[in-house]
């Protein structure tokens, strides 16, 4: 091979050459066709010219032509064809848009879609074809159209234009993905139609299956939007769900409960399922007074009828009523019918609240409690006859305390009898006076004022039919105490029990009185409710004085003497004493006898004008009161001032609170009231009694400083006073107390009630055997007859010389001069020994064997002194 | 002076002015193909003769001796008569028709080549004239007489056609239609039948022509190498009586057979 020339059709000259024949090769390249594209290559089999970076333009005929030595020129022709890719495709619409993105949609499902594709440059035309993944849609010479109707299926599919030019290379394609809106198959409620109830949290859950974007679901109950919902969509996108928390009420029973599903944007309709709401609730019960009924006009003896009404589903199964929380049962005028209550010729027990119960399968149903009034003509509330005592020119208030529905107005009449006077009636306007309804002051100017006192009330009802029966006797003095003993002797402490004597009408209490034999000196002053006393700090031969008090004066004292054990020390010398009552003891001891006589002769005449000057003291005190408009419910137990005059024949009344309590308690259910325990009043009445007169008695005293009483705990912690020398278990009087220690108001007696109340509600009690408050009345309510009779229970009246009340002035000088004392935190008071041992020491049995002895097993001598008013 | 123009503004490059080369040859004649062109500013590198693409000839001024000839069927070249822009071959044969091209080629550095080509085709034509034969008892029996025209042997095959009273038969439904038939040397012979209608006098012509006598347009090219070889046997029909007829026929036909074989013998 010499030469190798290679032509192209359609140039004058070779497009490249190759040159053997000198021995050296050259090659050279057309510069405007090929120039550096083209190598020609001899050393492969066969030889090739090489084209690099092709153009259209090198498409064409092509002949080598070899020329050798000596064979002949071999020539070869070939076709060069050059294939382009296209350069792009094109997607068009059916309106020849050109589609851009690679997403198709998105359509509603059902919608026609024509697409075109283009290819757009290339070379040879490229074959254009439509896939659906495998499947061939269309297929043809550069340009292809496919007509789709998209169906739920095409959702997400894909389809591609495919565009080859030749086999050798790789296709042109564009993929679109479909988009179609899909609208769910099905929007359901889940669990379907069920009853729900009503305040019971309920969960409804609904689903929205293949939409296409995901729906909004929204929650309707009638018209409203309901909020309280929780949204979900499952991973895949197919299930769209929501849950609604809501709490149905009463008044959706009927409603339609819907979810709807949404999907933005879209023209679809509103899918929605949903059904009408069953609502189960417990029963709403109504209680209404029956029809021509006036709930202000029910008085006793009417009728009554109260109508149930009962809205329930399920439909309720059980209607009872209760009255005040107990269950109302048929007979004796009460006629439960169906849903009805009858009450035939209410009393005022009838009274009260009415709840109608109904029962389904939830539970009862209570209705609002009816609370029925039954109006009643007053009534008195103390049955018995209450006794007032009064001395002669004293003036009473007479209380005309009436139980009455409505309690006002009422209008009182009054009327007086005796043995001696017909029945007359009472001047009211001395009542009116006062501008103080069912008072009336009573003013005893003669023996003939001394009676019958009754009152009657008259209110919208009608007039009391029964009048109440006050009588008005005369007031004394109390008796001496009866049978007193020493007890419990140690080396420094005494117990002195007495009986009580008779109180003279009055309330009385007690005073102990205690000398040192030897000297003489008064050791101690202490009073008590009762004639009991336990006195510490002693030493040595003692003499205990005791007397009653009542607001009419003192009774005479009951003297006893004791020895005190000796400390052990000294016990060979204190041994009990046996005194024999030898010749010269007795002169001794007669001349004393003369000698006290005298000393009681004068110590009477001191008295008698001291009291007297006490007397009209308190006269003026209670007057004082009167002014201050202070009420004076238990004038009983309260009256300072009392006719001397005496009615042994007249005997309290005997009854207890805790009687009445219990009386009521059997009649009358409170069970709806605050709880009481059903133990504690007679407890609480003891120390009530005790406490709330001294106390009240005190506030009268003191005027305003009472408030520090009024604190709940006082009811239970002993008061003690600081300046006070002795102070036993008993004893509730503090020493500071007025002269007069019965007399006072006793308004706080209400107040000390609620507080003890408070204080009793406040203590972790045992619930267990509670009553409600009501079984236990309030003080005021209860006729003062009964706190009388508390007060002087077992008291045998005695008559006895009128004395004045007597008070001793000592006492305080006494109490100035008074040793020191600890008090402990436990509010327990102890004394300094030594302290009043050395003032009582070495003056021993002196007085002791001076005075008549009753003696005792234990060597206690008891024996009773005259009067000893000083 | 427009002309002179011309040929400085092409004499730049290398062109073909003009390749002769006749369309038909009888066999045995000599054939002479001239190949002229113009060098331009070039120099020559060679002038190469091709049949069917295959190089017969060439002439290459560097080479000794520059003339060189290969052997090819058919292809006889008397190199003393040839040079760089002819080539002589003695003589043609059957086998030397085909594609004639004479490259003319530049030396180096441009190497620019142009080519012209032409076809040329050896004919024989055939020593006799065509021959009308016909089925004499099938013509009495039926009411179509049906005849025969046979040529002699030529090469390329001679093409047969008949006239019914001056009128060329064209309808395919009268004309019977035979392969050629091969004989030794590659010659050809061709028959045509022809159905007659009967019951009248008339006069049919069968004229045999060879290879590109309808060629009018390349006569004019090849100009001396025209050839009008067309030869005819007439017969005349008639339906009364058959046999008599039949025998003026065949002695027209003669006579114009005697009259063809003279006019060639002229030739």
């Amino acid at each position: 091979m010499a030469l190798v020339i290679w032509y192209k059709q359609g140039h004058d000259t070779p497009i490249y050459t190759y040159d053997k024949r000198e021995g050296a090769t050259s090659h050279w390249s057309h510069p405007a066709t090929l120039s550096t594209r083209a190598a020609f290559r001899a050393d492969s089999e066969p030889a090739v010219l090489l084209l690099t970076r092709l153009r259209a333009e090198d498409e064409g005929q092509y002949r080598c032509r070899v020329d050798f030595i000596r064979s002949p020129t071999k020539n070869t022709r070939l076709n060069l064809t050059i294939l382009i890719p296209p350069e792009r495709l094109l997607i068009l619409d059916e309106r020849g848009e050109q589609l851009a993105g690679v997403m198709l949609g998105p359509f509603d499902e059902g919608a026609e879609v024509n697409l075109t594709c283009v290819a757009v440059g290339g070379r040879p035309a490229a074959r254009v074809s439509w896939w659906k993944s495998h499947a061939l849609l269309a297929n043809s010479e550069a340009r292809a159209s496919v007509f789709l109707t998209l169906r739920r299926a095409d959702y997400d599919s894909e389809i591609t234009c495919q565009a080859v030019t030749d086999a050798s290379l790789s296709p042109v394609s564009k993929t679109l993905t479909i988009k179609v809106n899909l609208r769910p198959l099905w929007v359901r409620l889940l669990g379907g139609k069920r009853p729900l109830v009503a305040g019971r949290r309920a969960e409804l859950a609904c689903q929205a299956v293949g939409a296409r974007p995901p729906p909004n679901i929204s929650w309707w109950k009638g018209g409203t939007k309901l909020t309280s919902v929780k949204g979900n969509i499952s991973p895949d996108g197919n299930i769209t769900s929501s849950t609604l928390s809501f709490i149905p009420s009463i008044e959706d029973s009927g409603r339609v409960i819907s979810c709807r599903a949404v999907q933005p944007g879209l023209s679809y309709p509103v899918r929605e399922d949903g059904f009408q709401l069953e609502i189960q609730h417990l029963p709403v019960v109504k209680l209404e007074l029956g029809a021509n009924l006036d709930a202000s006009k029910v008085v006793e003896e009417s009728d009554v009828y109260l109508d149930c009404m009962v809205r329930a589903n399920p439909w309720h199964t059980h209607v009872h009523f209760t009255h005040n929380g107990a269950t109302v049962r048929g007979g004796g005028g009460v006629v439960v019918a169906n849903q009805s209550l009858v009450l035939q010729r209410v009393s005022r027990r009838a009274a009260g609240a009415y709840v109608c119960v109904a029962r389904n399968a939830l539970g009862e149903g209570y209705s609002a409690p009816l609370v029925l009034d039954v109006k009643y003509r007053p009534r008195c509330k103390s049955e018995q006859a209450v006794t007032i005592r009064a001395g002669r020119g004293e003036t009473v208030e007479i209380v005309c305390d009436l139980d009455a529905n409505p309690k006002g107005p009422i209008t009182y009449q009054w009327w007086f009898n005796n043995t001696t006077h017909s029945k007359i009636e009472l001047n009211t306007s001395i009542a009116q006076e006062h501008g103080r309804l069912g008072r009336y002051l009573y003013t005893v100017n003669t023996s003939g004022d001394y009676g019958a006192v009754q009152c009657t009330g008259t209110n919208s009802v009608g007039q009391q039919s029964d009048s109440c029966l006050f009588l008005i006797l005369p007031a004394e003095k109390p008796s001496p105490v009866n049978n007193c003993a020493i007890s419990n002797i140690t080396e420094d402490s005494l117990l002195v029990t007495c009986e009580a004597g008779h109180d003279g009408g009055l309330e009385q209490d007690f005073s102990l009185e205690v000398f040192d034999i030897t000297t003489g000196t008064l050791l101690r002053n202490m009073s008590s409710e009762e004639p009991k006393f336990a006195v510490w700090g002693l030493f040595g031969d003692i003499a205990a004085s005791v007397r009653a008090h009542n607001s009419k004066g003192c009774s005479e004292p009951v003297t006893v003497s004791v020895s005190l054990l000796k400390h052990p020390q000294q016990e060979t010398v204190t041994l009990p004493v046996r005194v024999e009552l030898s010749t010269v003891l007795a002169t001794v001891l007669f001349t004393v006898a003369g000698i006290a006589a005298v000393i009681v002769v004068f110590a009477l005449v001191f008295c008698w004008k001291h009291c007297h000057r006490n007397n009209d003291k308190n006269k003026n005190k209670l007057k004082k009161d009167e002014i201050l408009n202070t009420p004076l419910k238990d004038s009983k137990e309260c009256e300072s001032i009392d006719s001397l005059d005496k009615n042994p024949d007249i005997i309290p009344i005997e009854n207890k609170i805790s009687d009445n309590c219990s009386t009521k308690s059997s009649t009358t259910d409170y069970s709806s009231r605050p709880l009481l325990s059903k133990t504690d009043p007679d407890t609480y009445d003891i120390n009530y009694e005790r406490e709330n007169l001294n106390q009240a008695c005190r506030q009268y005293i003191q005027g305003s400083s009472s408030i520090q009483w009024m604190h709940p705990l006082d009811f239970r912690v002993h008061q003690y006073d600081s300046n006070m020398p002795n102070v036993g278990p008993n004893s509730f009087r503090p020493s500071n107390l007025g002269p007069t220690p019965n007399v006072g108001d006793c308004r706080a007696a209400d107040k000390f009630y609620i507080n003890w109340l408070k204080y009793k509600n406040s203590l972790p009690l045992n619930t267990n055997g509670l009553l409600p408050m009501e079984q236990c009345m309030p003080p005021e309510l209860y006729p003062s007859s009964v706190y009388g009779t508390i007060n002087r229970r077992s008291i045998i009246s005695r008559q006895k010389p009128e004395l004045e009340p007597c008070e001793s002035h000592s006492l305080t000088e006494y109490h100035r001069a008074s040793p020191p004392v600890r008090v402990n935190a436990d509010s327990s008071v102890y004394f300094n020994k030594n302290l009043l041992r050395g003032t009582a020491t070495g003056s021993g049995t002196q007085l002791n064997t001076s005075l008549p002895i009753l003696k005792t097993d234990k060597g206690i001598t008891t024996h009773t002194v005259s009067s000893e008013c000083r | 002076m427009t002309f002179s123009h011309i040929q400085e503004k092409e004499s730049l490059l290398l062109r073909i002015v003009r390749i002769s080369i006749p369309s038909h040859r009888l066999r045995g004649q000599t054939v002479q193909l001239d190949c002229d062109y113009e060098l331009g500013d070039d120099t020559l590198y060679s002038v190469k003769w091709y049949r069917d693409n295959e190089e017969f000839y060439r002439f290459m001024p560097k080479y000794d001796p520059p003339k060189h000839s290969y052997k090819l069927e058919g292809i006889k070249v008397d190199l003393s008569k040839s040079d760089d822009k002819k080539v002589v071959l003695h003589p043609v044969t059957l086998k030397s028709s085909g594609l004639y091209r004479c490259e003319v080629s530049a030396e180096a550095p441009s190497f620019a080549s142009a080519a012209g080509e032409s076809k040329m085709e050896v004919i024989y034509l055939p020593r006799e004239g065509p021959r009308i034969t016909g089925n004499e008892q099938e013509n009495r029996r039926g009411d179509s007489l049906f005849l025969n025209c046979t040529s002699g042997r030529s090469y390329p095959a001679t093409i047969l056609s008949w006239d019914i009273d001056g009128e060329k038969v064209t309808d395919p439904k009268l004309l019977v239609e035979y392969p050629p038939i091969q004989h030794a040397h590659g010659l050809l012979s061709t028959a045509l039948g022809l159905r007659v209608p009967t019951g009248r006098t008339m006069q049919v012509r069968c004229t045999a022509r060879v290879a590109l006598a309808w060629k009018e347009g390349s006569e004019a090219v090849i100009g001396n190498s025209q050839v009008a070889d067309s030869k005819e046997a007439m017969l005349l029909v008639r339906s009364s009586s058959a046999a008599s007829t039949l025998s003026i026929m065949l002695l027209t036909f003669s006579v114009l057979q005697v009259f063809s074989s003279f006019v060639i013998t002229q030739t």
